[in-house]
């Protein structure tokens, strides 16, 4: 019975991560298309992701209730609660990039375009292996990829400074920058989702949490175990 | 020795006859501490609750080897096992009040002891019945037998009983299992007041029970210790994975 419920859970989880990623690929797809459609698909793909937070929400609560879970059995439960909510918000993410294509005046291009690209890349790989690891049980995995959180985060500053130049040179741009430093700060939102599900995931192995530290204490972690 | 350890089990073994049931016991206990035992059944829980007191004695052909030391002596070599029994107190399963009052229930122990002034005898089962948070429900009718009290009264009776003679330790062998779940939660509730002045070890199969009121679990299995832990630790990450298997509910 319980084994059963844990299998639940676990398909949930991987359902709302297959929604999300195919999310984020469709969302960022809309932008450089500049594609409603796209967008609109995007959205209502939400939906799917909302009601599927909701049952891992319930199952959770009522296997806590009834089964008191222990040990293993505890720490999957509670880390399952936790990633369905990050993978809630990323769709949530998905959402407002898909929503700033009726802002933009025409499609990103050249640099901007190729930057848009390289960091949902990113994103979407850290994603892949959060969610991976979180099914493979790969501590090693979940830390390297907390690390790669930073790849984005020097990508996104970098990013938003030449859009805000682009900006200020041409004065008729400044709609379409606001939208895309929208954009550009939803990916490196999710990469921070990401980065939590990792830190879940290590909890979930570990029994000990890695939340809100930094990268040094990340690169012990991994060095000394 | 630690001096926050009260109790220092080392290498015990224990045999009914022939049959060995504890195989190399070490743990420390803990001052002012609860320490609760589980495990499947039969895997030696009360066998080693039973030593701490020497409650085997009464069978001739039981046999301890090793050592427990309590105020640096060996409680399993110690002579004066009566003295030991005043100082490490047992309350069982089911509750077990004497054919009498309770006032002379709760006496029992002090008259054993040697205590026979009358004053001093109400003041001590006074006390003892308060710290057993039992004063109250039966302060007006102490001189009634105590078999009308109910099932959770009784237990706490069989507590302050225990208490009257001021243990350093206590031994609860599933104090609550033949008790309704209020009754299990005044128990309860008592356990953690206790544990400001005595030092207790409790032997439960409920895994609940254990994770609500110790300070550390120890996991037994086939007559061996096989994990002992800070009980918050070892319901969450538990180290070995036959502890893992057992908390969890999948065993064998
Ligand atoms: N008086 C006895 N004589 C022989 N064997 C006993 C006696 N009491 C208990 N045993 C055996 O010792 C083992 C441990 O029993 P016990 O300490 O009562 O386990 P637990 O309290 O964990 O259920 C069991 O195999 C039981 O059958
Ligand atoms: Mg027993």
């Amino acid at each position: 019975m319980f084994d059963e419920k844990l299998d639940n859970i676990r398909s949930m989880i991987a359902k709302m991560a297959l929604t999300s990623q195919k999310m984020l690929e469709n969302s960022i797809k809309s932008i450089i298309e500049k594609d409603g459609y796209t967008a609109e698909e995007t959205i209502l793909q939400d939906r799917e992701i909302d009601i599927l937070d909701n049952e891992i929400e319930e199952t959770c609560f009522k296997m806590l209730a009834i089964y008191n879970p222990r040990a293993f059995d505890l720490r999957f439960v509670i880390s399952s609660m936790r990633i369905s909510i990050d993978l809630e918000r990323i769709g949530d993410s998905c959402v407002n990039i898909a929503k700033q294509v009726k802002y933009l005046s025409e499609p990103p291009k050249g640099v901007f375009m190729k930057n848009i690209q390289t960091m949902k890349k990113e994103a979407y790989d850290m994603l892949k292996d959060s969610i991976k690891a979180f099914f493979d049980n790969d501590v090693h995995l979940a830390l390297t990829t907390i690390k790669r959180d930073d790849v984005i985060d020097n990508l996104h500053k970098e990013f938003i400074k030449e859009i805000a130049k682009d900006m200020s040179d041409t004065p008729k741009k400044v709609q379409d920058g606001v939208s895309l430093i929208y954009v550009v700060r939803n990916i490196e939102r999710i990469a921070d989702h990401a980065t939590n599900i990792c830190e879940f995931v290590y909890f979930k192995q570990t029994g000990k949490s890695i939340k809100h530290t930094y990268f040094d204490k990340v690169k012990e972690v991994m060095e000394n175990g | 020795m630690n001096d926050k350890h009260i109790l220092k089990v080392e290498h015990l073994n224990f045999y009914y006859s022939s049959k060995q049931v504890l195989f190399d016991i070490n743990m420390n206990i803990e001052k002012n501490m609860t320490t609760a035992l589980i495990g499947p059944s039969g895997c030696g829980k009360t066998t080693f609750l039973r030593c701490f007191n020497r409650m085997h004695d009464l069978y001739k052909n039981n046999r301890y080897e090793g050592k427990i030391i309590y105020n640096g002596e060996n409680i399993l070599t110690m002579r004066d096992s009566i003295n030991l029994r005043s100082k490490i107190g047992m309350v069982f399963q089911s509750p077990t009040p004497f054919p009498m009052s309770v006032f002379d229930n709760v006496a029992y122990g002090l008259r054993l002891n040697g205590i026979k002034n009358k004053a001093e005898l109400t003041d001590r089962v006074e006390n003892a019945l308060m710290k057993a948070a039992l004063w109250d429900e039966v302060k007006d009718r102490l001189n009634t037998t105590a078999s009308g009290l109910s099932g959770g009264q009784q237990q706490r009776l069989v507590i302050a009983r225990a208490l009257a003679v001021e243990p350093d330790i206590l031994l609860f062998d599933e104090p609550t299992s033949a008790l309704d779940p209020i009754a299990t939660a005044k128990i309860e509730e008592l356990m953690v007041e206790l544990k400001k002045i005595t030092t207790i070890i409790v032997v439960t199969h409920n895994m609940q029970q254990a994770a609500r009121i110790s300070d550390f679990t120890a996991f037994f299995y086939l007559g061996k210790l096989v994990e002992m832990g800070k009980t918050d630790e070892f319901f969450t990450r538990p180290k070995n994975r036959q502890t893992e298997n057992y908390i969890s509910g999948r065993f064998g």
